[in-house]
């Protein structure tokens, strides 16, 4: 079960992540999903580091390691962008 | 019982030694103050035992068995009260307690002394002293055995403190806790060990008289202790 604090942390790296993604989706719709689970979240990550840095000890203080949140937002994002690549891929 | 155990421990900063085969020990009961002077070491001390911050050299024994620094926050053996805000400022004060705790525990925080008239307050918008209290009762009420706030009485006004200083005492019944402040009198009025970081050693002290003598308070302080 992925615990409460997890989402105040995904939602805030996904406000980069998704119009980053949707940036590089101007070449070609099936790009956003690839993008959302590579470019955008590592774009997310660098801004989460320089601006919310301190937040990590939010999580840290909970038992999450910077590492560990990192692989949950990656997870659920390819858990997400798959279908949504067939999705898009299909039509 | 639990015993956190730091020996050998040694960290340099472009070749200035901060902290030189240091060796700390706290248990269960036991608060901590840990005094030194702007740029001694002490908040990289913390860091370290936290393990965001890598040392030169460390042992680390957690109830007489090794452990790896990086094992501090996944096994949560030390919950740790940074120096700055660490709360996401957006959230409601509502919201961030039940991202901490659940059920009874959450009921507990909500009705704490000086909590509920900010609820619906924005993290961001709390006086320091309000979030410095609500980020202590955060971290406090974790279940790690140890705890290390680092500057938990800066900026925080005299009431606050007082709360504080009752907080820490409940505390220590079932925690170790490691202070560190500039605000010396506070700490000593709850601290059962204290020891000053200097010269990257960490020093037994037991008075304020020997925090004067030893050049961390004015030498007119040390006067007035007759020494």
């Amino acid at each position: 079960m992925i615990p409460k604090a997890f989402w105040n942390y995904y939602f805030t790296i996904n406000a980069v992540n998704i119009p980053a993604s949707a940036v590089l989706a101007i070449s070609g719709l099936q790009w956003f999903p690839i993008a959302l689970c590579t470019f955008g979240p590592c774009m997310g990550l660098l801004a989460y580091y320089t601006f919310y840095r301190q937040h990590y000890y939010f999580y840290y203080n909970l038992g999450y390691t910077k590492t560990r949140l990192a692989v949950m937002l990656f997870a659920l994002n390819v858990a997400i962008a798959i279908p949504l690549l067939i999705l898009i891929l299909s039509f | 019982m639990n015993t956190l155990t730091i020996t050998q421990l040694t960290k340099s900063f472009k070749g200035k030694v901060v902290l030189n085969n240091a060796d700390l020990k706290c248990t269960t009961g036991d608060i901590l103050g840990i005094f030194g002077s702007n740029g001694s070491g002490k908040s990289t001390l913390l860091k370290i035992l936290f393990g965001t911050e890598k040392a030169d050299s460390i042992r680390i024994q957690f109830n007489g068995e090794n452990i790896d620094a990086k094992q501090i926050i996944p096994k949560q053996i030390i919950g740790y009260l940074p120096q700055d805000p660490f709360i996401p400022k957006a959230l409601k004060v509502r919201d961030v307690i039940p991202l901490y705790f659940k059920g009874d525990l959450q009921d507990k925080i909500f009705y704490a002394d000086g909590i509920h008239k900010m609820t619906n307050t924005q993290v961001g918008k709390l006086s320091m002293g309000e979030l410095r209290y609500l980020e202590l009762l955060l971290v406090g009420n974790l279940n790690h055995p140890f705890l290390m706030l680092d500057e938990p009485f800066s900026m925080v006004e005299p009431l606050f403190k007082e709360k504080i200083k009752e907080f820490l005492i409940t505390l220590s019944a079932n925690k170790g806790i490691i202070v560190t402040d500039h605000y010396y009198r506070d700490v000593l009025s709850v601290s059962n060990k204290n020891m000053l970081l200097k010269n990257a050693q960490l020093i037994p002290v037991n008075t304020e008289s020997e925090l004067a003598a030893l050049g961390y308070l004015p030498a007119s302080q040390n006067a007035q202790y007759g020494n």
